[in-house]
């Protein structure tokens, strides 16, 4: 079968004048290279970025990611544009504490939830729902490649969520420094601090959203236990915990002046105090982030049990997207 | 040369429900018909060789390989399912070429080979338009062409002309008898209509109530048992009734007598009795039979 029949000249007329080439463009037979299971696995991947951004869809799809770009990265341009401007009119940003880095995953976590609700499902709940995924079942992918594949193509983006403001934050403190080289020398621990802590917090809304998204094959669904799985987890911790604590451990807790009166949780070694890791906005960034950036939490919990609590939540909703994905089509 | 798809013994029940029932049978290179009213368990044949359900007992090979472990297979094969398998928000350009990328093609190959396919079945001016604002027969044309973007061996078409009104049939039947003959790829194809098998398939497999009810060559069916077509002007009945004294079966059908199967002596026999007889002969010729005829035979 010809490809491609080209040098078939037709323009001859006139020097300048472009000359025409004729192309057969039918279908033909193929025998190329063929790549396996790692082409397929990063196509599906390729394509699940593709989707979450809205490429090669209508602009309907685009407004969404870029909405939510624009809001997870406006504080951190806003930040660097004051530092921008002090600097500007000789004044010194040293002593100013503009934004730490754990405060802007504390944002971070708020708008990176609401991404992975309304855009997260996307990614896996429109391909069962439209019968997409009998076309995969018929790639060379094995069962579970489709899934781990939308999963990381969603933890890319997450990370770029996490991490991007925070590199621009980090860079604009370094720049308006003083001493540049101090501020880096200073805070080096903060890079792999920023890195680690986006990490855990993509990976944590990412498996929450295909977790949602594998349940259902309805997105509003979807979307919707994603929002109602951080409240409801957050009323039972945060309810629980204050039925629990005694007045006696109360009036103990906040004469020990651990910490004011707004956050007094419950005493050391109180059963009741476990209750509130159940509130993951917290155990997340009060926990985990201030914990990794060498904070303080602002709970008398010992951090490892946050930590534990966020890897048990990544764990089972990660699971919860392999068991539902174990089989492909069918 | 081993088959394409070759299945023995093959049972597969979902609880107490027989879908398929010590099926064997192979699937050559070629057009293959897959045959049955729904609930025969063409469907249930066709996702159990593409590796997606596994069988209750029995063997079944495909490209002469166990066909339990598919993903080598998957390579060359292709597939459009019975139902509507498109995502609606994206156009036919962007998934074609997507599942062409799925298939293991380079990046470069897949767009140029989306597009070329996509004009193959005749969805030119409309592939970059969202798949949901096609008609049934654009999408059948789409599901055929992600079925075929990466130049497969074999291609599994479940009911590709379902939903298809007359002419969206036909046109559809020659699109895909052009694919196979033009390029060489076979195909199994399933549809519980008659017309659309004898149409494009060279060889036909019929199941009924999950289990085999026949395979074979469509030609072989539809030659070996002719029937021969003796129209008369006038003195059909004393020829009938010559042609029953010298054991010969004809079934009248208004001027016509019909004699099945005629072999070489029986030619010579009607002859005789037509000159014998003086009847005047109109017309005599040959009639293949449809395969619905046959069916209808071996049924009653």
């Amino acid at each position: 079968m010809t490809s491609q029949t080209t040098g078939q000249r037709t323009g001859s007329a006139g020097g300048d004048q472009r000359e025409g080439e004729v192309f057969d463009l039918g279908y033909r037979h193929y025998d190329g290279p063929r790549g396996g299971r790692g082409t397929a696995f990063t196509a599906v991947y390729a394509d699940g970025i593709r989707s979450v951004l809205g490429l090669g869809r209508g602009a309907a799809a685009k407004l969404m990611p870029g909405l939510f770009c624009l809001l997870v990265l406006g504080p951190a341009l806003f930040i660097i544009s004051v530092a921008g401007f002090i600097l500007s009119f000789g004044g010194d940003t040293d002593d100013i504490e503009l934004f730490r880095h754990e405060d802007y995953y504390g944002f971070t976590f708020v708008i990176l939830l609401l991404f992975a609700a309304v855009v997260g499902p996307a990614l896996l709940s429109p391909d069962r729902r439209n019968s997409v995924l009998a076309l995969y079942a018929v790639r060379p992918l094995k069962s579970l490649d489709y899934a781990i594949a939308r999963w990381l193509a969603f933890l890319t983006i997450a990370m770029a969520f996490t991490i991007v403001p925070q590199a621009l934050l980090y860079t604009s403190f370094v720049l308006s420094d003083s001493s540049p080289w101090g501020y880096f020398k200073d805070h080096g621990r903060d890079l792999s601090a920023i890195f680690a802590v986006g990490l855990i917090l993509a990976a944590f809304m990412t498996s929450l959203a295909m977790a949602a998204a594998s349940l259902t094959t309805r997105r509003a669904f979807a979307s919707a236990s994603v929002i109602a799985f951080i409240f409801i987890t957050a009323a039972i911790g945060g309810f629980g915990g204050e039925i629990l604590t005694s007045d006696q451990d109360r009036q103990a807790y906040r004469e020990a002046g651990n910490v004011g009166e707004d956050e007094v949780q419950a005493p050391d070694g109180d059963a009741a105090h476990y209750m509130y890791l159940l509130v993951l906005p917290d155990t997340m960034i009060g926990g985990v982030s201030r914990w990794t950036f060498g904070t303080r939490a602002h709970f008398p919990i010992a951090p490892w049990y946050s930590a534990a609590v966020i890897a048990v939540v990544i764990t089972g909703a990660f699971g919860i997207m392999v068991f539902r994905y174990r089989k492909l089509g069918g | 040369m081993p088959a394409l798809l070759s299945a023995r013994n093959i049972t597969k029940l979902y609880g107490s429900t027989v879908a398929l029932h010590d099926v064997t049978l192979d699937v050559e290179e070629g057009t293959t018909g897959l045959l049955g009213a729904n609930g025969a368990g063409k469907s249930t044949l066709m996702t159990l060789f593409l590796g997606i359900i596994r069988p209750t007992s029995g063997d079944f090979r495909v490209f002469g390989e166990d066909g339990n472990d598919p993903v080598q297979a998957h390579r060359l094969i292709g597939y459009s399912p019975e139902y509507e398998c498109l995502p609606p928000n994206v156009s036919a350009t962007e998934f074609t070429t997507h599942m062409a990328r799925v298939s293991g093609l380079p990046r470069t190959e897949a767009r140029t080979r989306a597009t070329d396919v996509l004009r193959h079945v005749g969805l030119d001016e409309e592939r970059y338009r969202s798949m949901g604002t096609y008609s049934t027969g654009m999408k059948q044309r789409a599901k055929l062409a992600q079925a075929i973007v990466h130049g497969p061996q074999l291609v599994l078409l479940d009911e590709p002309t379902a939903g298809l009104d007359p002419a969206g049939r036909l046109e559809m039947l020659e699109l895909i008898a052009r694919t196979s003959n033009e390029f060489g790829i076979s195909m199994l194809i399933s549809s519980h209509l008659m017309g659309d098998i004898e149409r494009t398939c060279e060889r036909i497999i019929v199941l009924e109530a999950g289990g085999l009810l026949e395979q074979g060559n469509v030609s072989a069916y539809t030659t070996d048992t002719e029937t021969l077509v003796l129209e008369f002007d006038e003195g059909i009945e004393a020829v009938a009734a010559a042609l029953a004294n010298k054991g010969i079966a004809a079934t009248s059908e208004g001027r016509s007598l019909l004699v099945e199967d005629a072999s070489q002596e029986d030619l010579d026999t009607i002859r005789d009795a037509i000159v014998e007889t003086g009847a005047y002969l109109h017309r005599l010729a040959p009639r293949a039979h449809t395969l619905s005829d046959i069916f209808r035979r071996s049924a009653s």
